[in-house]
């Protein structure tokens, strides 16, 4: 196999893990705070990749500002859920499997919610559009120009995201809370707000991530899913609780996905992926970037 | 009316009509019973999508245009208004045959509509046969119907080997005129990918065409590139794909990224839908689809009526495909109502032993698949995006424009 | 009591209409698929999110046995095979705790289901299976009702006995469990193949009503997701939770999406986020209520029955 090919198909890979660690960036934070698997996370980047849609072929938006537009919008409403929906369960106590059950519960029932609200709004119809979809050639392969700029804008927002958790006080203590919840109580930090905080956060990664998939595929109401899953294969590979393990994973991810495709047949690319997820989790369930192999006890869940 | 009547029928349609007409319309309408028509759809879960844009509309277009003229015309009843009876079979298999044998059982139906996609009819269509009923499948393409053997099911779609059949005709005439013969084939790891691809290319490989690249790919792809790259490498001049309508826009997507140009681009699913023009304005202009190809333009009769009727109840076009033959599937049932009444048996002799035409098209059944235009050889359609809008360029007897062959380049 | 209300179960198809029966049918394959997730999940905190991996073997059994060797054998060799799978995918899998067990089943079951289309087009070059079984909705009803009696009945047993207060105590504190001396992996993966047998069977029981499989119907995780979804808004700590919770589902659901249409997911969405928000533990919660109410009014000090408690439900009856 030429080199060449090879590294053209992994660029492509890269490119859509960009997306791949954007999502699972912020399942990661919600995940790792309040140990909540968010199955509904998907459903937020469809949301965002339809919003974004409305506003460019309605407005005139361009998406890129429709992004910057729609943070604060899903931040709020991320947090709004949260409020709503989460505190009050996981007010109740009852142990760690228990909060897994009913946070499980929970976001079926958003999934529920949000997907057909989608399909009440927009309707079957698949939605698309061409924004930024001409070919660059960069050291002479070709590019979608729309796919470059995602992924531009995904790296961005993680390395934000990471300066934000390592370098400001906030960012600080929703660490710590991730790393140790009851330690982080003890101590004195605010779990409500913190709480509150990082699934506001989590929901407006999930809405970005929309608005950038909006750019590059068609939208119908039920995408959310397959998003979902792969925040959560991304997640395994680079370590709950670790953002920066999720860039790292998600890119990987995006490259191994693309050259096993292309080596095993395109049509056992999911099967690749499956599998990928089986093995990580029997051989290295810590994440392919921790030290630890040891399977991961039950205290707090994981 | 979408069909054609000889001179007895038109007579007795004429009769009928005159007498409604003449009695007050408030009268006439208390005093019939409804017709009461009953389906299971999918309104909710991932068949929703397709079900809601092809299928349930049309339903309702029928009933609301049926009963603006005062009803269904049963033979030797007069006009009666037309009462659906339905439920959602939440893209629920078992749930389906579950409505459908309550619609008939319980509900007492006068007749079913079927639900939508493959999978529903084959585990639907055995359950009501057997109950009696006919069943005029739409949504249903697979070459493996006859193994129900479901005797009063009647699928109308063109079937995976009437498609093909058409495609490799088609491509033969243009290999004639332009010498295209490297053909790319691509398609969806799915029953109806898997069902067309495997019926192509012993077609293809009798006619002599080179066959470069056979390549498929899963339902949930994101991405293409690679597997396009492939195939762009050998340089096919033609490309063949048997796909969704998400990953047919992919397909665009992805070809438009990369240059990839073949001189003939032939797509499947979803490329007759207005909304994929929406997407990709200019750049649909020279692809071309294999699916039931329809056009307003057709000199069928009710085609321009049926388009224009769709766009004024809904907003929008109807696809360029399936929707007019779902339409005509329910005027064939109003023909054959017309003609024998409600009796079952009668209905699903009647629909064995004519011809239908229109909106859609030519239709004729053989043993309950229709294969229309096989006394001309013609058995599908080919369409193809142009700056005048969709056409049906295959077979030429029906074509209402010229193929534009080579495909123009990506804007 | 309870033989003559199993016998009036049995003979539904007889006098009751075929979309009752029908209704029932899909209920208790439920109630079947509920009961035996909850076997192991329940009591031992093991969340499974792979019954669909054990259905679709069952189902697909079904579609290629029956043929040779009638269908009520190929259901008894699709449950065998289920268990085997249990086994297999046990053996690997039940070293992990908590969400990394429910992720790895899930990804075990996905990776079933597109192994099994890679397989059928590349090998089969088919991707779907066609079985015409000269089987009515009667005989279907009464093969899940036999499977629901079995997964309950097992439930009832299970939680009564020293293994079930084992399993809760693995769901407890395993680790504490193992160091004073517990061989805890042989209960789990018994268990954890009794529960993907009884799956399995309950795939094969239904597999006449379908006509037509492909592994996209047969493997879907929305199966996985529905059983997990009813055992967990039943509740786990008692033995009737899950039939009960898939029960109420299941009639909701019909209901629901009879009267409201279009609107009926949501609605379910918004009862099953008020429901975890009230009654945590489950629909199970309402006997507990109903007890307290009861104990409030007759001071009764009384007789409790001895519940088992899932380890995991940290706090005690009030």
């Amino acid at each position: 196999m030429e080199v060449r090919l090879f590294l053209e198909i992994g660029a492509g890979g890269i490119l859509l893990g960009g997306l791949y660690a954007l999502i699972a960036a912020g399942l990661n934070l919600q995940y790792g705070l309040m140990r909540v698997l968010n199955v509904a996370h998907g459903e937020f980047v469809m949301l965002g990749a339809y919003v974004t849609y409305t506003l460019y072929t309605s407005l005139g938006l361009s998406p890129l500002l429709g992004l910057v537009l729609q943070l604060p919008l899903f931040f709020l409403l991320g947090w709004g859920i949260y409020g709503l929906v989460y505190r009050g369960v996981l007010e109740q106590g009852g142990g760690p499997a228990q909060l897994e059950a009913n946070s499980l519960l929970l976001s079926f029932g958003l999934l529920f919610i949000l997907e057909n609200l989608a399909l009440a709004v927009w309707g079957p119809s698949l939605r698309g559009y061409q924004y930024l979809h001409h070919p660059v050639s960069v050291l002479g392969t070709l590019f979608p120009v729309n796919r470059l700029v995602a992924l531009g804008v995904a790296l961005l927002l993680t390395v934000l995201l990471l300066g934000f958790l390592h370098r400001t006080s906030l960012g600080t203590a929703v660490r710590a809370l991730m790393q140790d919840p009851e330690g982080a109580e003890a101590v004195g930090l605010p779990l409500v707000r913190l709480h509150g905080l990082s699934f506001g956060l989590g929901c407006a990664l999930a809405g970005l991530t929309g608005a950038l998939v909006s750019m590059l595929f068609t939208l119908t109401p039920i995408i959310g899913m397959p998003y979902t899953i792969t925040a959560l294969v991304v997640i395994i590979l680079g370590g709950l609780g670790s953002v920066a393990g999720s860039l790292l994973g998600g890119l990987l991810l995006g490259v191994l996905e693309a050259l096993g495709a292309y080596l095993v047949g395109a049509d056992m690319r999911t099967a690749l992926t499956y599998a990928l997820l089986v093995a990580v989790l029997l051989f290295r369930p810590y994440g392919l970037f921790q030290a630890k192999t040891r399977p991961p006890g039950q205290a707090a869940g994981g | 009316m979408a069909h054609r009547m000889d001179r007895r029928q038109f007579l007795r349609v004429a009769a009928g009509a005159t007498a409604t007409a003449l009695l007050p319309h408030s009268w006439a309408r208390a005093q019939a019973r409804p017709v009461r028509i009953g389906f299971a759809i999918s309104e909710t879960g991932p068949y929703a999508i397709g079900a809601r844009l092809t299928q349930i509309p049309n339903y309702y277009l029928w009933r609301d245009e049926v009963n603006a003229r005062g009803g269904l015309l049963v033979r030797g009843e007069g006009r009666r208004p037309i009462e659906f009876v339905n439920y959602d079979d939440r893209s629920d298999i078992g749930t389906a045959v579950r409505l459908f044998e309550k619609l008939i059982r319980e509900d007492r139906v006068d007749l079913v509509l079927p639900p939508w996609g493959t999978a529903m009819h084959f585990a639907v269509a055995p359950v009501v046969s057997r109950l009696g009923y006919v069943l005029l499948g739409i949504t249903v393409g697979s070459l493996r119907i006859r193994e129900l053997g479901a005797e009063n099911f009647f699928a109308l779609l063109p079937q995976p080997d009437s498609v093909t059949i058409s495609i490799v005709q088609f491509l033969r005439e243009a290999r004639e005129r332009y010498g295209y013969n490297r053909v790319a084939l691509l398609h969806v790891a799915d029953l109806h990918g898997v069902e067309h691809q495997t019926a192509i290319v012993p077609l293809l490989r009798r006619e002599r065409f080179e066959i470069v690249e056979d390549r498929s790919y899963p339902l949930t792809v994101t991405d293409l590139s690679d597997v396009l790259r492939a195939i762009q490498a050998r340089r096919p001049e033609i490309l063949v794909c048997f796909n969704y309508p998400a990953d047919g826009n992919l397909i665009v997507q992805q070809s438009i990224a990369l240059r990839f140009n073949p001189p003939i681009m032939i797509l499947g699913v979803g490329a007759f839908f207005a909304e994929f023009r929406q997407q990709f304005g200019e750049n649909t202009n020279g692809i071309i689809c294999h699916q039931a190809a329809w056009s307003p333009k057709l000199r069928v009769p009710g085609a321009r009526e049926y388009y224009e009727a769709f766009r004024r109840k809904f907003g929008r076009d109807p696809d360029y495909a399936g929707s007019s033959l779902v339409y005509q599937s329910l005027k064939m049932l109003e023909q054959a109502i017309a003609e024998v009444g409600l009796d079952q048996r009668r209905i699903k002799e009647y629909l064995e032993r004519h011809e239908f035409n229109g909106p859609w098209g030519p239709v004729k059944f053989e043993r309950g698949i229709n294969r229309a235009g096989n006394y001309v050889g013609r058995p599908n359609r080919l369409g193809q995006w142009q700056p005048s809008g969709y056409e049906v360029i295959w077979p030429p007897e029906y074509a209402t424009a010229r193929p534009i062959i080579p495909k123009p380049a990506w804007k | 009591m309870v033989l003559s209300g199993l016998g009036a179960l049995a003979s539904l198809p007889l006098w009751a209409s075929s979309y009752v029966v029908g209704l029932l049918q899909a209920l208790f394959a439920y109630v079947a698929l509920a009961s035996a997730w909850a076997l192991f999940s329940g009591l031992s905190g093991y969340f499974s999110l792979g019954s669909a991996a054990f259905f679709g073997v069952g189902t697909y059994a079904t579609f290629l046995l029956a043929s040779a060797v009638g269908w009520i054998p190929s259901i008894f060799l699709g449950a065998g095979m289920g268990g085997l799978v249990a086994l297999a995918v046990g053996g690997v899998s039940l070293r992990l705790k908590g969400p990394y067990f429910a992720i790895l089943t899930f990804g075990l079951s996905e990776l079933v289901r597109y192994l099994a289309l890679g397989y059928e087009m590349r090998f089969s070059r088919t991707v779907g299976r066609v079985l015409i079984l000269p089987v009515d909705v009667g005989g279907v009803y009464l093969a899940v009702l036999a499977v629901a009696v079995a997964a309950v009945g097992l439930s009832m047993w299970l939680y009564g006995s020293r293994y079930g207060r084992l399993l809760a105590a693995i769901g407890a504190d395993e680790e504490r469990l193992e160091s004073l001396g517990f061989r805890t992996t042989g209960l789990k993966v018994l268990m954890f193949a009794v529960s993907g047998a009884l799956s399995a069977a309950v795939g094969g029981a239904l597999a006449p009503r379908w006509t037509y499989i492909d592994p996209h119907i047969a493997f879907s995780p929305l199966i996985s997701f529905q059983t997990v979804l009813m055992a967990l808004l039943g509740g786990v700590t008692r033995w009737w939770g899950p039939p009960v919770g898939a029960l109420v589902l299941g009639l909701v659901s019909e209901f629901l999406s009879i009267r409201f249409r279009y609107l009926y997911l949501i609605l379910l969405g918004l009862l099953l986020i008020a429901l975890v928000r009230f009654w945590p533990r489950g629909l199970v919660e309402a006997e507990d209520r109903v007890r307290r109410w009861r104990g409030r009014r007759l001071q009764l000090g009384g007789e409790r029955r001895a519940e088992l408690q899932p380890g995991w439900s940290a706090d005690p009856d009030p």
